[in-house]
Order: structure tokens, then C-alpha cells, then sequence
């Protein structure tokens, strides 16, 4: 028998320079540090059975990072999120921890839509609430993508389903993540700046991740990652 | 606001590739409140992150300044060339990691010289860091410029660049430093020159600044003469003569990011016996420490449980020589196992019972497994006391393949002294020797899927080894060598791979270099050399020019073959053996004769035990019968 603990983790300040795979480094470290009964894979080369609802880019901060972690005896949930932080070097910290749903998809599988605070200078706020206005009314917004053939131009329009501005220099994006087709928000920045000249001289200079969403396509209706 | 410096490096970071390097906060980092200290050391690291990160010296001297309360060490390392443009264009200092601290603003700087390669970045860090390149340019408000490693016992191409070398294992001799600087500090940090001179009475130190070189006719060394009073002749090195009785760092800095060695080290002993004439190492680190069993265990234990690794490493310049290696492998192991951490060794031995030692220790079958013969002829290697016999070769590779490998990399080195055209064809042989014994072993279908690399470097001559007075082949000749090998490997499962001969010769340079080869190494980093050790980086026309303009003759350095009485630019740098002991060496090495390994074997009086009072160390373990636990001789 196995225990699975759903796991919110944060990546922030410095931290967030790290890769995907510094962070699942890291974290494993952490845990292996806390003494906790992780559980390991059989085979020659075991390792802790720790799977990530999405890789998150290197320079990116998050605190809506989600990971399943096997273990071979109970762990009280508050228990895990102090022990695991005592041991988490700075900047990565688990947020939460609750018992993983018995049945369904695999994390990774579940997950369609993320949330991003973007922050931006250099961009008056009226300019910002018409780009974003203007981008929620574009039938298609074209960024253009390097794929392994070369720059290609891509209409990203369908994949942004909020965009709104939150205050000054600062926007919130809900934009498709995941197996089906996965959105930078570099790229939603990069649309806003195509459609409004106003944008030229601003510069996206943080992107942090919020959450992550099972979202219904029909409804539109957004789930976090604790019960799917 | 005014931005603090981390700001503003913060800022940089998302424009330069692997930033990682550059944000600390690793887990058991060390942070101290500079006003609580009276000692600062930066230890600098003239290579990236990744490499240095992986040094277990630096692991080690890290925790020996950190563990005293008056003193604090922190970490910096040589910027990546985007960082460093960056950098440049922002004005920003070099800084370490723990604190964001310039680096100018220290007490110490120090650098560990583990590559002659890494020379034009220990200039990119003191200029990063503001400090004048030249140590006569330093006034008493400059921080100390100290190196240590390998390298130092040949500093005389960093002579001008140090204020101070030091020779041999760190672990003591830095509390003698420390303590000395911090006396010369209390009495109000007055003149620089009296620290340097309290500094060269260190056995262990050397101040190239107090020593005035002489030089013959024909541009060889006449002399070397100290210019003050009480500056010793010739410096000898500083010597642990008891590994457990000093500290090893058991909560060493974990990085968040991929480094080279990426994982636990302990170390089980220092030095090397074995002789092998072509190696650095083997000379500078006599006679052999081991560190006990029962130690080495609790250290293991300790350090997997505060780093969180899942691969421990037990370290040395030859694992399989450590007396009670069986034992602490298996112990360690079965210890280990069940936390998911696998414990490894860094070399195999060319025989099978070191073969046998890797497979038990690997739970990775069908890896591939290193074999270093060196030479490819016994001749060859009599020569240069590889004492590694063609059974050996066959049985390593034999019990490797029994073992479940099926990937074989056999590593040799090329221009060794007295090579001829026969000695490389021996090379390819072995090569086509491990497809052989695979096919008896595996079966032709079975056989077909192995994998045999012959990997082959350029023979570097170093200082204090008995080939001190070697030439190094010319670029030509390693080039046609280079070539001629290949003509005899004839299967398509065997992979050659060469290094560039021209990236050895400048090493060469560096290696044997005396201290007139320094403005050829500032010439060279003005010029824009940096990271001349990775391939993407090293410009040989580069350094062609800089020592054409810097007046330097390179052949005079690498192709000159150099009799027994000239005096070298390192010999009053002395790891301990007797020069005399060096020149019959090299006669035995030319009459193709071996030594023995004086470990087991008989003393040939090299003269480093005598002359530092110091025992080879065995350890054999005091708590488990020999026939406990042991390794299987015949796996498979």
C-alpha cells in the first residue's frame, strides 16, 4: 500500500532562477533531508516516486506548483509541510499538503490552465486595461513562435481565456497549460505588445505563476488541483 | 532607494544562460553577520560554478575557515563570459554568494589552482573584483591574494599575480595563516610587506615576491635567492599526518543546481603509492593517509543524512587500494540501500578484482565501465610504472563483460617518453583484445551490441615527477600520432576519441613554466582569453600570439629536453622528494624497469616519510572479521 500526499509548493525570490529539473532535484534533497517515508521505485536505480503537475520555466516564480508524493506509512499532512520546510533551502517552500484523491487522472493529466501575475514597467495603466480590452476582442492574436523549422506564426488568441489588469503594472493571464497545448505567458505579453503600439517602451519583467486549473471546456468553470 | 548589489545582479539574471550560478542560497550554505567576525575569506574559485562546486578541497577548506567563530568563508566563482560581459556593463564586482558581498572587500582571497587552464580566470576575478592584477600594485588596504592546490608546487607562472602560495593539505596550515593575518590585522593592518614576511615563515607558504631569479646564457635558471632574512631556501609543504584527526566536512554546501560531481563525497585517503611516473598527483600527495573504516562510516552516514544525496562516492586517487575497501563498500552499501543512495567509486583499477568491486557497487547493470592502462605496450608501460600487466587488461575487461557490462572505455595517453610507432598500435589493439573477449564471453549475436571507446590525451609533463625532464611531443607529432591509431582500429563498435593536442600544449606551457611565462598569461587574458580549459572557449592562435608578443618561447618550455642539473622553476617548491630519488627514477624509467609499490612493498627511499616524519597510514577496520561481508571475487 501506498500514501500519496498532494503537495502545493512555492518558487520564489532567487529560487526562481531554478530549472524544472533543479527544482525536482532540490526538493527531493529536501525531503530526503526531513526523514520522510518516501516511497522509491524498484529496479536498480530507485528513486523517491514524486510526480509534477507541470513544469514550470527557469526565471519564473511560482506559488501554484503541485506534486504527488508517495510514502510508505502516514504522515500527518501538517507534519509533512513543517518537516519539508525545515528542510527546503530558501526561496522553495511547500505551501500545503492534503491527501491525494484515491482515483482519477494523474496529476499531469488533470491539469489544463494556469494562472500567471505578469509584471510590467514602463506601461500606464489605461494604456494596459486597452491592450488587454483589445486583446479579449481580437478574433486572433498572431505571436510569433521558434519551432525546431524556424520562427512560425501562431494565433494564441484560443488559448487565453481571462486576461485582466490588477493593478498598476500588474496583470493576471488564465491561459491553456498542459498536455493539450501549453501557452508562455512571454507570448500573451508579446500579443498585448503586437496589438497596441502604446506597449513598445514597457518590458515584462516578472512572470509568476499562481495556480494551476482543471478547467471544463464547456463551462469554463476553473477547479484547483486538490480534487481531481 | 540606492539598489543594493543584489538588486542590481538580480536584474542580470535573466539575460545570462544558467543563472542558477549565480543566486546561492544553497542548503548548508554558510551565512555569518560580518560584524560579529574578524576574518573575511572569499574563496574563489577560478573556474564555473559547476566545476568548482564539485571540488572536494574546497568542500573541505570551506568548513575549516567556517568552524572557527572569528572567521567567515564564503564562495565566489569565475563569472560564465555572458555574466562577466554583463557584469562589466553594469559595473557590478565580483561577489560571493553567501552575502553579496565585492569580493575586494575581504581579507583573503584564495584561490584553489587545480588546472594550469583556469590561470586567465583567476585574472578575470581579480580585476572583477578590483583588485590590482599585480601583487606589487597591492597596498595594505588590498585584500591578501593567497592560492593553494595542486598547482601551486609549480606557481612561478602566477608569481607576480600571488602574494602568497601555499604548498600541500589546507586543513592545518590555514589556521596558521588566519591567525597570523588577524595578528597583523590587530596591530592596525600597517604595512603589507611585514605580513608577507611573517607569512613566508609558514611552513607551507611561499612568497614568490621574496625570492630574486637569476638566469643562464642559454635561458635556463641559474639560481633562486631569497631576498629577505628568514625567507626560507626551499619551502617545504604543509602535511596532515593524521587524516582522522582532522575535521571533514559532514554538512558540505548542497547545490540546487546540476554540477559535475554531483553527489556525497568522503574521502578514504590522501596520496598515492603506486608511482605512476606520468602523474602530479602521485608526487605532490605522499606518502599514503588512509582515513579508518569505523570513520569514513560515521562521516558516510552523516553527510548522506544532512545533504539529502542519493549517491555517496568514496574518493581517493585509487579507491580499490584502500585496505579495508571490501568492507566499507559492502557495510556501506547494505547501510545505504534501503535510503535509495548508491555508493560509488570514482576509478576501477585495471584488474578484476576492482571490476568485480565496481559491479557490486553498481545497480546499474549494462553500464558502461572505465579502464585506464595508460600504455598500450607492457613496454610502454614499464616505462612509466603502470604496473598493469596485458593478463590484467584481459581480465578486467573479461570479468566486465561477465559482470553484464557491454560498454567498455579503455583510456590511454599518447607522447608518453620512448613511445614509438609500435606502442600505438598496441593502443588499437586493446581495443579489438575487448571485442574478442567479448565474443568468448558473450557469443558473436551477444557481442555485436558491445561498445569499446579508446579515449587518448596528450602526455602533459609535469613538475616533481621523474618526467620533469621530458619534452612533450611536438603539435605535429601528436597530431600524426593522433592519426596513426586510428589506421588500426578496423570495427565500427569501437569508438576513438583524441583531445585536442594544442589545448596539452599550452598546459605544457603553463605546467613547466617559470615566472617570465606570466606576462604571457596577462597578455593572453587581455586578449580575451577566458575558460581556456573547455573546448567552446580555448583559442590556440590566441595564445600563439600573446606569447609571441609577451616574448615568450614556447618550445624552450615543452620541447626542450632538459638534463639533470638544470634547475627548475619549482625545485625550491618542494612536496618532499628528493631531487636525486627523481633522476634514478627517470634512469629506471628509460631502462623500461618498474618500482614497487611501497605501501606492500619495499621502501625505494623517494624521501618524503623521512624527511616529514610521516608513515604511510594503513587502516584496516577494527570492528568487522574479515570474512564478514565480502564482494564477490567471480560476479555474474
Amino acid at each position: 500500500m501506498t500514501l500519496r500526499l498532494r503537495i502545493r509548493l512555492a518558487k520564489v525570490g532567487l529560487a526562481r532562477f531554478l530549472s524544472h529539473l533543479d527544482l525536482q532535484r532540490t526538493v527531493e534533497r529536501g525531503l530526503r533531508r526531513a526523514g520522510l517515508p518516501l516511497a522509491f521505485t524498484q529496479g536498480f536505480n530507485p528513486h523517491p516516486r514524486i510526480s509534477y503537475a507541470s513544469a514550470l520555466a527557469t526565471g519564473t516564480s511560482s506559488e501554484g506548483e503541485f506534486l504527488d508524493v508517495d510514502l510508505t506509512e502516514p504522515v500527518d499532512p501538517g507534519d509533512f509541510v513543517s518537516r519539508a520546510n525545515a528542510h527546503l533551502p530558501e526561496g522553495v517552500r511547500v505551501l500545503e499538503a492534503r491527501p491525494a484523491p484515491e482515483a482519477g487522472d494523474s496529476l499531469m493529466a488533470s491539469i489544463n490552465a494556469a494562472a500567471y501575475r505578469l509584471t510590467v514597467t514602463g506601461a500606464e495603466e489605461a494604456a494596459l486595461r486597452s491592450a488587454a480590452a483589445a486583446f479579449l476582442a481580437a478574433g486572433e492574436v498572431v505571436v510569433t513562435r521558434e519551432g525546431r523549422s524556424g520562427p512560425k506564426a501562431v494565433n494564441i488568441r484560443p488559448q487565453v481565456y481571462e486576461l485582466t489588469v490588477t493593478g498598476p503594472g500588474e496583470l493576471r493571464a488564465l491561459v491553456q497549460t498542459g498536455s493539450e497545448g501549453n501557452l508562455k505567458p512571454e507570448e500573451v505579453w508579446a500579443g498585448l505588445v503586437a496589438l497596441s503600439p502604446d506597449l513598445s517602451g514597457a518590458e515584462l519583467t516578472q512572470v509568476h505563476r499562481l495556480m494551476l486549473y482543471r478547467r471544463d471546456p464547456g463551462t469554463g468553470a476553473c477547479a484547483e488541483p486538490w480534487r481531481l | 532607494m540606492a539598489e543594493t548589489l543584489r538588486e542590481r545582479i538580480e536584474r542580470l539574471l535573466p539575460r545570462v544562460s544558467k543563472p542558477a550560478r549565480y543566486t546561492g542560497g544553497e542548503w548548508n550554505a554558510v551565512v555569518k553577520d560580518h560584524s560579529k567576525v574578524e576574518l573575511k575569506v572569499a574563496w574563489t574559485f577560478p573556474d564555473a560554478y559547476e566545476v568548482g562546486m564539485s571540488h572536494l578541497g574546497s568542500l573541505i577548506m570551506y568548513h575549516q575557515i567556517n568552524r572557527r567563530d572569528d572567521a567567515c568563508c564564503e564562495r565566489a566563482y569565475a563569472p560564465w563570459t555572458d555574466m562577466e560581459a554583463a557584469m562589466r556593463a553594469e559595473g557590478i564586482p565580483l561577489f560571493t554568494l553567501e552575502s553579496w558581498t565585492p569580493v575586494g572587500e575581504f581579507d583573503i582571497i584564495a584561490f584553489p589552482l587545480l588546472y594550469e587552464l583556469t590561470y586567465t580566470n583567476l585574472l578575470t576575478c581579480l580585476d572583477l573584483a578590483g583588485v590590482p592584477l599585480l601583487a606589487a600594485d597591492r597596498t595594505a588596504d588590498h585584500p591578501l591574494v593567497i592560492a593553494g592546490g595542486p598547482c601551486a608546487f609549480n606557481c612561478e607562472p602566477l608569481a607576480p599575480f600571488l602574494d602568497v602560495a601555499v604548498l600541500g593539505d589546507g586543513e592545518e596550515v590555514i589556521h596558521e595563516i588566519l591567525d597570523t593575518y588577524k595578528a597583523w590585522k590587530n596591530e592596525g593592518r600597517k604595512d603589507r610587506k611585514d605580513l608577507l614576511l611573517r607569512m613566508a615563515r609558514i611552513t607551507g607558504c611561499y612568497v614568490p615576491a621574496f625570492y630574486e631569479v637569476s638566469y643562464n646564457p642559454d635561458g635556463t635558471i641559474r639560481e633562486y635567492r631569497p631576498t629577505e632574512p628568514g625567507v626560507p631556501a626551499v619551502v617545504d609543504r604543509a602535511t596532515v599526518k593524521d587524516l582522522d584527526a582532522v575535521d571533514f566536512p559532514t554538512r558540505p554546501v548542497v547545490p540546487n543546481t546540476q554540477i559535475v560531481f554531483d553527489r556525497a563525497q568522503v574521502e578514504v585517503f590522501r596520496g598515492c603509492t603506486r608511482g605512476c611516473r606520468f602523474c602530479h598527483a602521485g608526487y605532490i600527495t605522499r606518502p599514503v593517509r588512509e582515513r579508518s573504516p569505523e570513520i569514513v562510516q560515521r562521516l558516510a552516514r552523516e553527510i548522506v543524512q544532512n545533504t539529502g544525496y542519493s549517491e555517496l562516492s568514496l574518493v581517493s586517487l585509487s579507491t580499490a587500494d584502500y585496505t579495508d575497501v571490501r568492507q566499507t563498500v559492502s557495510r556501506l552499501s547494505d547501510e545505504l540501500q534501503c535510503q535509495g543512495v548508491n555508493v560509488t567509486l570514482p576509478s576501477t583499477r585495471v584488474d578484476a578484482f576492482s571490476v568485480a568491486l565496481a559491479d557490486a557497487v553498481s545497480k546499474v547493470r549494462k553500464g558502461s565501465i572505465t579502464l585506464a592502462p595508460e600504455g598500450g605496450s607492457a613496454r610502454i608501460r614499464r616505462v612509466i610504472n603502470k604496473t598493469v600487466s596485458d593478463r590484467d587488461i584481459r581480465e578486467a575487461m573479461r570479468a566486465a563483460f561477465r559482470s553484464g557490462y557491454r560498454a567498455v572505455k579503455l583510456y590511454f595517453i599518447l607522447g608518453l617518453p620512448t613511445e614509438t610507432d609500435a606502442d600505438l598500435e598496441a593502443i588499437a589493439e586493446k581495443g579489438h583484445w575487448a571485442l574478442e573477449i567479448a565474443e568468448e564471453e558473450l557469443g558473436r549475436q551477444e557481442a555485436r551490441k558491445v561498445r569499446v571507446t579508446i579515449s587518448v590525451s596528450v602526455f602533459v609533463p609535469k613538475p616533481h615527477t621523474p618526467f620533469q625532464f621530458e619534452p612533450q611531443v611536438t603539435l605535429a607529432e601528436a597530431r600524426r600520432r593522433q592519426q596513426y591509431i586510428k589506421r588500426f582500429l578496423k570495427d565500427r563498435r569501437i569508438e576513438y576519441k583524441y583531445h585536442e593536442a594544442d589545448v596539452s600544449h599550452i598546459e605544457a606551457l603553463l605546467s613547466l613554466g617559470d615566472r617570465r611565462v606570466a606576462p604571457a598569461i596577462l597578455r593572453a587574458w587581455q586578449m580575451g582569453a577566458r575558460f581556456d580549459g573547455w573546448n567552446e572557449h580555448f583559442d590556440y592562435k590566441l595564445w600563439l600570439r600573446a606569447c609571441e608578443e609577451a616574448g615568450v618561447d614556447i618550445a624552450f618550455y615543452t620541447y626542450r629536453k632538459k638534463g639533470y642539473g638544470e634547475r627548475f622553476a619549482w625545485d625550491h617548491l618542494s612536496p618532499g622528494i628528493d631531487r636525486d630519488w627523481l633522476i634514478d627514477d627517470h634512469r629506471r624509467a628509460m631502462a623500461e624497469q618498474e618500482v614497487e609499490d611501497c605501501r606492500w612493498e619495499n621502501c625505494e627511499t623517494c624521501g618524503v616519510c623521512m624527511k616529514y616524519n610521516v608513515l604511510p597510514t594503513l587502516k584496516p577496520a577494527g570492528f568487522v572479521g574479515e570474512n564478514d561481508i565480502a564482494v564477490a571475487d567471480s560476479p555474474g
